[in-house]
């Protein structure tokens, strides 16, 4: 299906230091002015002054590179809303022999934008409680038990409205409210905010649309040629009427969603399907077309690289033209099949009664090692969503996984993930009496010696005591960024297209979304159980060992203690069905996710839930824990989100998934399930595997996350990575080429139980 | 009636014992002493001490291990029970295997006779060699007899296992004439019974016995050879390779051109 074509630098050094300069000019000047005016001006000068150009081989126009300062809900590594990526520009000023001017411009800028951005800006509006608790926002790099994450993360727009309006429509639906607000300054400037933005999506499609002219201009005879031209004529459909066929639907999705700054594409068979049935049906294009265009979209977002995101979610229940729907979804499945990359993260929502087509293509995609369509079973997420987020049927049904795999509500709800806490940090601290035994700092909460708790329910009360200390500071953190967020920005790509913003008159962080709430990332949660259990055990119920013994142990990473380690190994492990180990595991989880879940009383949010999501962070973040009662050696990887601990599931793969499923759906906002098997089983044995995902799902799994390898191939990929360019893992809440990722997660990945 | 037995190891998702997702339950202890035995482990009757690799932690020493140890059919059956859904599912059920089973007769009556007042569908995985009065008895609580035919020539069958075959063969046939299903396994080792007058042997049992529902070639695979290894016994095969798929595939061919139907 021909190659990636990735970026490449178009703005040369000094151009980049001048629009950097404008748009901090635009921002200062605007300074007194509505935010929402504020950020539109910033974003002219951001767009399409960021965009690059088309590449020979594009199906579609869009393709950006940010600058280390602009605006964006979610930048990696700037943060959220105005940022700056600090070391990026540190790089510029060491790295370059620039002129004298852009280096004192640099210097200003950052100078300037060192406590002017929005991330300073939440940091810097902690109460002391707040500061205390959640000291560092280093998590990769810095022991910690909790730390706050700055982005505005998951959006999933309403595409729909944007396709059904066009962008004339879009324009009209504003003026409308202008009209109905002109007595009202703080709408009015919102709603000419939005007009202002809808214009810039405009000028971004003609300018692309002349670009397009251009290269067709010069571009020989044959079908490059051609495809410019209908590329250009798709920008200028597109740019002055609603779209009408697949294709120009697809452009006008694609260049909202870039300059939106989202990164995900939310229910896509809802919004894409009937253009794409449409198209077909009546002839305007071949179903390889189709094909094509499809696949075109996939590289393109391939390019742009939001590994974490990227989400396309296809089937399941509560799509109105569903046989439409379910042909589009067979469409995106066999893109992704093809296009062999790991994004888009490709979602299968089902349920029972769907349509069994969709399901076997999924399966054979999964089959062929792409790692997707990642599995989601509505039968219990709907359900789930409704009493975690409580809200009714008509609403949990459009459950929308984001990112690593977090819930919210298409287009209805938000709930950036705004928090990290570490589990099992908070046990190893509790065990020492508040201070972290990796730096010697004094960390969290002090609760008592360890040694003088005489029974197993006075270290566990300490704990949870320990979790809720920062699960409230947490809490806390996450309403004070959406406030903060709401001052310095109207989010007016958002709020165009998130539901009830544009009824209400109110930005999206300000009063607008129907739903405000917020996550936690949890990491760490099963060690900690598994830890819990030795513990208890081992100390308590049997007395092999002290207290003191323990720490001990713990304090030198077993060595010399091997016995020790050998004891506490042996104590019965999460993922093996086995009940005392699986209770704690469920006693752990069920406090966790309702001592977050209670955090909606103490704060203005409308649901925060724990999410068991997973990247890689179960490797970072055990990169500064230290050896842990379960066996575990100091700094290693910590179990991937509800997955048992890498190769402790001994007891095969029922049993590792009867395990699973005895963890609540009901009070998270979504858990990801990793599972590894064998291309052997997968494809010989296809009516097992079958049997044994249906009953798992009946059983009340979830979510499925399938890996298709060999041990061989992985082994192989570690040591010789060469000759396995393009071999496909699932992490965590991503997927990636395994040799592109670090040795200790590699190892995490290689030691998993293969089934 | 509770019974207490002596097993290596409850296998959870089988899915090579027999149809569907089953759990496989190993006994220890076995009659014969077959020289490619790939459970060196199930021979003895009695526990005994292997070294195995450590926990799947990164760098863990080796550790002993008591491989072995005396169950109740109550707690081997609690198991078992976990994953009654996925036999459900799948067409599957509980195998009881070894070592040899019917080394332990009572036991094994007594877990497939708790299996079927589940509803849960059982194999019995069996050399064949054991008394008349046992096969009897097990016979109406097992849905599917996994059977072994190691060798025709019964003086060679002696040599390979330690045993002759003429009893192995009247027990196939007392279960056939009851009625109870049937699936052959062949185990087939390269320089030992590759040979063309067991083949036919192979091809003559499928004629003589219509009732058979299939015929199962097993290639020899030489992990008995790590796990003797473990538990210090000598193992007898030394330079046989694991066989290959494709050399599995010409023997089921070559047995096929024989005339063999229910082959795979």
């Amino acid at each position: 299906m021909g190659e990636i074509i990735n970026n490449v630098p178009e703005l040369t050094q000094k151009q980049q230091i001048d629009i950097m300069k404008t748009f901090t000019q635009t921002y200062k000047t605007h300074l007194g002015v509505h935010p929402a005016i504020r950020e539109a001006m910033c974003l002219k000068v951001q767009f399409p002054a960021i965009m690059l150009d088309i590449r020979e081989g594009d199906l579609f126009a869009g393709r950006l590179e940010t600058l280390p300062i602009g605006f964006a809900p979610q930048d990696d590594g700037g943060g959220v809303g105005y940022y700056m990526r600090e070391n990026e520009l540190m790089d510029m000023l060491a790295h370059s022999s620039m002129d004298p001017d852009s280096r004192t411009t640099v210097e200003e800028l950052m100078n300037y934008w060192g406590t002017e951005t929005t991330a300073y800006k939440v940091r810097h509006a902690y109460p002391h409680a707040m500061e205390k608790a959640l000291p560092s926002d280093e998590w990769m790099t810095e022991p910690g038990i909790a730390f706050p994450l700055y982005r505005m993360s998951g959006s999933q727009l309403d595409y729909g409205k944007l396709l059904s309006n066009g962008i004339p429509g879009m324009l009209g639906l504003i003026e409308d409210n202008i009209a109905s607000f002109l007595g009202d300054r703080d709408r009015l400037d919102l709603f000419m905010g939005m007009k202002m933005a809808m214009e810039l999506l405009t000028d971004t499609c003609l300018h692309y649309r002349d670009r397009a002219l251009k290269h067709q201009s010069e571009a020989p005879d044959g079908s490059w040629k051609r495809q410019l031209g209908v590329m250009a004529e798709t920008l200028g459909n597109i740019a002055k009427g609603r779209p009408e066929t697949f294709r120009e639907a697809i452009q006008l999705v694609f260049i909202y969603c870039l300059l939106s700054g989202s990164n995900n594409f939310g229910r896509m068979d809802t919004y894409l399907a009937d253009y794409y049935v449409n198209d077909v049906d009546s002839g305007i294009i071949t179903e390889d077309e189709a094909l094509e265009l499809l696949a075109g979209m996939w590289k393109l977002m391939v390019v742009r690289g939001k590994t974490f995101d990227t989400r396309v979610i296809v089937g399941g229940k509560g799509r109105e033209n569903e046989a439409n729907a379910d042909r589009f979804a067979l469409l995106a499945m066999e893109a992704s099949r093809i296009v062999k990359e790991p994004l888009p993260q490709m979602s299968l929502r089902f349920y029972q009664g769907m349509n069994p087509e969709l399901m076997e293509k999924a399966l054979s995609v999964i089959g062929e090692g792409r790692t997707y369509p990642i599995l989601y079973n509505d039968d219990v997420n709907i359900p789930s969503v409704m009493k975690a987020f409580d809200v009714e049927y008509q609403e949990a049904v459009d459950y929308c996984p984001f990112g690593c795999g977090e819930y919210i509500l298409n287009h209805k709800s938000f709930g950036t993930p705004s928090g990290v806490i570490n589990l099992l940090k908070a046990l190893e601290v509790t065990l020492h009496n508040g201070v972290d035994p990796v730096s010697g700092k004094n960390m969290g909460l002090a609760l008592g010696d360890f040694s003088q708790f005489t029974d197993f329910d006075e270290l566990f009360t300490a704990y949870k005591r320990q979790v809720e200390y920062h699960v409230e500071a947490l809490a806390k953190q996450e309403e004070l960024e959406y406030i903060i967020a709401g001052q310095e920005a109207a989010y007016l790509f958002f709020s165009m297209l998130f539901d009830d913003c544009m009824d209400r008159g109110k930005a999206i962080f300000s009063g607008g979304v129907r739903y405000l709430g917020g996550t936690l990332e949890t990491y760490g949660n099963i060690n900690t159980s598994d830890s819990l259990a030795a513990i208890k055990e081992v100390v308590y119920d049997k007395k092999f060992i002290t207290q003191e013994q323990l720490l001990e142990a713990l304090d030198a990473d077993f060595v010399g203690y091997e016995d020790v380690q050998r004891l506490l190994s042996d104590v019965p492990k999460y993922g093996n069905d086995d009940e005392i180990a699986d209770k704690m595991a469920v006693w752990v989880h069920e406090h966790v996710c309702n001592v977050t879940r209670n955090q909606r009383e103490n704060t203005n949010l409308h649901s925060y839930l724990v999410v068991v999501i997973n990247n890689h962070a179960n490797t970072i973040l055990g990169r500064t824990t230290a050896a842990s009662a379960d066996g575990r050696k100091a700094f290693t990887f910590m179990a991937n989100a509800n997955n048992p601990h890498s190769g402790r599931d001994t007891k095969g793969i029922t049993a590792m998934l009867n395990s699973l499923v005895k963890l609540d759906t009901d009070i998270h906002a979504g858990a990801v399930q990793n599972m590894k098997f064998s291309g052997d089983l997968f494809l010989k044995m296809r009516d097992n595997l079958k049997a044994l995902l249906k009953t798992y799902f009946e059983n009340g799994g979830a979510q499925a996350m399938i890996s298709v390898l060999d041990r061989n191939d992985l082994e192989d990929a570690y040591h010789h990575p060469e000759n396995h360019p393009n071999l496909m893992v699932r992490v965590g809440g991503f997927s990636a080429r395994f040799v592109e990722l670090d040795r200790d997660v590699q190892l995490e990945i290689l030691e998993r139980t293969i089934y | 009636m509770e019974q207490k037995g002596m097993i290596f190891d409850i296998q959870r998702f089988s899915i090579h014992d027999g149809p569907g997702i089953r759990t496989t339950v190993f006994l220890k202890g076995c009659p014969l002493r077959c020289l490619w035995c790939h459970n060196p482990e199930s021979q003895s009757p009695l526990p005994e001490t292997g070294i195995v690799n450590g926990f799947g932690e990164t760098g863990a020493a080796p550790r002993t291990r008591v491989i072995g140890r005396e169950v109740t059919t109550r707690e081997v059956m609690e198991e078992v029970k976990k994953d009654i859904q996925y036999y459900k599912n799948s067409g599957g059920g509980m195998t009881v295997s070894g070592g040899e089973p019917l080394n332990q007769p009572d036991f094994t009556l007594s877990l497939l006779e708790l299996a079927k007042d589940a509803g849960i569908h059982t194999c019995v995985e069996t050399c064949g060699y054991a008394g008349k009065d046992s096969i009897q008895r097990i016979i109406p609580f097992t849905d599917l007899f996994l059977y072994d035919y190691k060798e025709t020539n019964t003086a060679r069958h002696l040599e390979f296992t330690g045993v002759g075959n003429e009893r192995i063969l009247s027990n196939l046939r007392l279960i056939l004439e009851n009625g109870t299903s049937v699936i052959l396994r062949c185990p087939i080792i390269p320089g030992m019974n590759d040979t063309e007058e067991h083949f036919l042997g192979i091809v003559h049992m499928e004629r003589i016995n219509p009732e058979l529902l299939g015929i199962e070639v097993m290639a020899y695979h030489d992990m008995g050879k790590s796990k003797a290894a473990q538990i210090g016994k000598r193992y007898e095969l030394e330079g046989i390779p694991t066989v290959s798929e494709e050399l599995r595939e010409e023997w089921i061919d070559r047995l096929k051109g024989y005339g063999c139907t229910k082959v795979y």
